[in-house]
């Protein structure tokens, strides 16, 4: 085989100055999106995954309906001890996103203050950062197959299950995807380049043609494996030890929710 | 000097130990099999080599420069580095990301500066070598498996770079495009380009190999062939 000659002959090439910001940026994003969904392996048997959304659901009810700082600081103190019992990177990345979330909220309502409007307005960012924590602890504790599992508990339509399920899968897969042409992108930049735009564009093209292929690809190697279209509920009761936990702190946080937030219990 | 030099590399993913030690030198032109079993460390070595992760402990050098982070967030080293240094990928449907075959292979040269008809050539030598002329305005993403890996080679091939690192060349190829990309690789061998490559068929490391490096499944090297 004979090569041609500029193949068989060293490259001089001098790269002129460029940055690529923009093709790294991009990278940064799906490798931020993909170790997330990759962390997702985990399961804590002791606390089961419907017990779990069941809690959050009636956590972020008394934390919406509440309104002194005197409750929510309950709220936040149980968050803090969970939060104790969680590895230290896990506790950085959900007090970044929940105190990121609390600052916007507190940004927003800040003329508010200015107004004369006192403590009350210090209500929102509370709850957002409570909120925000809430859903960032289940996050962490919940891997996503027994999300899917769970809705399937609570008896969630069939259709609704099946798009979350592939969707998560998908998205796992395609991030990775995403991650390896970026990768390829920024290998094959060697120079100045005005239209990263429409090398990103082609990117995310190759992406949607694989997403249309994967998922075609994914149903049909479930109906070979006797998928009729049917997610079965959990067949697996909840554990008693950690539903009583979870059931002995909801109680609690009940009582507490009736003697702060008495007044307004009255009222309702 | 030699073109490539890792001393006492270490490198881990999650705390989990992925290559220990390593003690590697290349020279130019020299062809290197990295074999060892799955989850060995290959596919990490040459992604180190390409300058996409650093090691942990010890120091990798590319032609006399240390490639570290800071090395390599300076633009103009990087893009330069780049050039030199082609990766092709295991599987080379994420390696193709344009709309045509021939837009595909003219991605690095345009990119490198290359004047429109130094571009042209370029493309219609790799297109004619790698017997892609009748599929250049087809989607890569439409082609078979064969010939999406003669598609990414010949985009490779299209940036000229001094040293190929190769992630499983031969892996879900039939038997004559095998032949085929042996050829091709003694081709860039005899060229005095520097190949290193994994794998785990016999005959690369017969027909094209000069030495052998074996990772264990401790991530270690376990037999390093005698340099040249």
């Amino acid at each position: 085989m004979n090569l041609p000659l500029w193949a068989r002959n060293e490259e001089t090439y001098t790269p002129s100055r460029d940055r690529d910001y923009f093709i790294s940026r991009s990278l940064l994003r799906v490798l931020t999106v993909v170790l997330a969904l990759r962390r997702q392996g985990r399961s804590r048997s002791f606390l089961t995954a419907p017990g779990m959304l069941a809690f959050l659901a009636v956590f972020l009810l008394l934390t919406v309906m509440a309104r002194t700082l005197t409750f929510l600081s309950c709220q936040l103190a149980l968050e803090l001890v969970i939060l104790c019992l969680l590895p230290g990177k896990s506790v950085g990345r959900i007090l970044g996103s929940a105190l990121l979330a609390a600052l916007f909220s507190a940004l927003l309502v800040s003329p508010a203050l200015l107004l004369g409007s006192g403590l009350q307005v210090f209500l929102l960012p509370a709850k957002s950062l409570l909120t925000v924590m809430a859903v960032g602890i289940v996050t962490e504790l919940l891997p996503w197959h027994e999300l899917t599992g769970a809705l399937r508990f609570f008896r969630l339509p069939q259709e609704l299950v099946f798009i979350l399920d592939t969707t998560l899968r998908n998205i796992l897969l395609l991030g990775q995807m995403a991650e390896h042409l970026l990768t390829a992108l920024k290998l094959r930049s060697v120079g100045y380049n005005r239209h990263k735009a429409r090398a990103l564009s082609g990117v995310l093209g190759v992406l949607f043609l694989h997403a249309q292929h994967l998922s075609m690809q994914m149903y049909e190697a479930m109906v070979c494996r006797g998928f009729t279209g049917e997610y079965p509920p959990m067949q697996k009761l909840p554990s008693w030890g950690g539903s009583l936990l979870l059931l002995f702190v909801l109680s609690g946080l009940g009582l507490l929710f009736a003697c702060l937030e008495g007044g307004i219990l009255g009222r309702v | 000097m030699k073109q490539i030099e890792c001393h006492d590399v270490c490198y881990a993913y999650d705390g989990e130990p992925v290559l220990r030690h390593v003690d590697l030198a290349v020279a130019q032109g020299e062809a290197v099999a990295l074999t060892g079993p799955n989850g060995a460390g290959k596919s990490t070595l040459l992604r180190l080599l390409n300058g996409l992760i650093f090691p942990e402990r010890g120091s990798y050098f590319f032609e006399g420069w240390e490639i570290t982070k800071k090395l390599m967030a300076e633009h103009k080293y990087s893009k330069y580095f780049h050039q030199r240094l082609g990766y092709v990928w295991q599987n080379p449907d994420v390696q193709l990301f344009c709309s045509s075959v021939a837009e595909e292979l003219a991605f690095g040269p345009a990119q490198m500066g290359l004047s429109a008809a130094e571009i042209d050539e370029r493309v219609q030598d790799a297109l004619e070598l790698f017997g892609l002329t009748r599929l250049r305005d087809r989607a890569p993403y439409t082609l078979s498996g064969g010939e999406k890996k003669k598609a990414a080679l010949a985009s490779i091939l299209t940036m000229n770079p001094q040293v190929w690192t190769l992630d499983e060349p031969l892996a879900a190829l039939d038997e004559k495009t095998q032949d085929w990309l042996v050829e091709f690789l003694q081709a860039l061998k005899a060229a005095g380009k520097t190949l290193i490559f994994s794998t785990h068929e016999d005959r690369l490391l017969k027909q094209l190999a000069d030495r052998q490096l074996v990772l264990n499944s401790q991530h270690e090297i376990s037999l390093y062939g005698s340099e040249s």
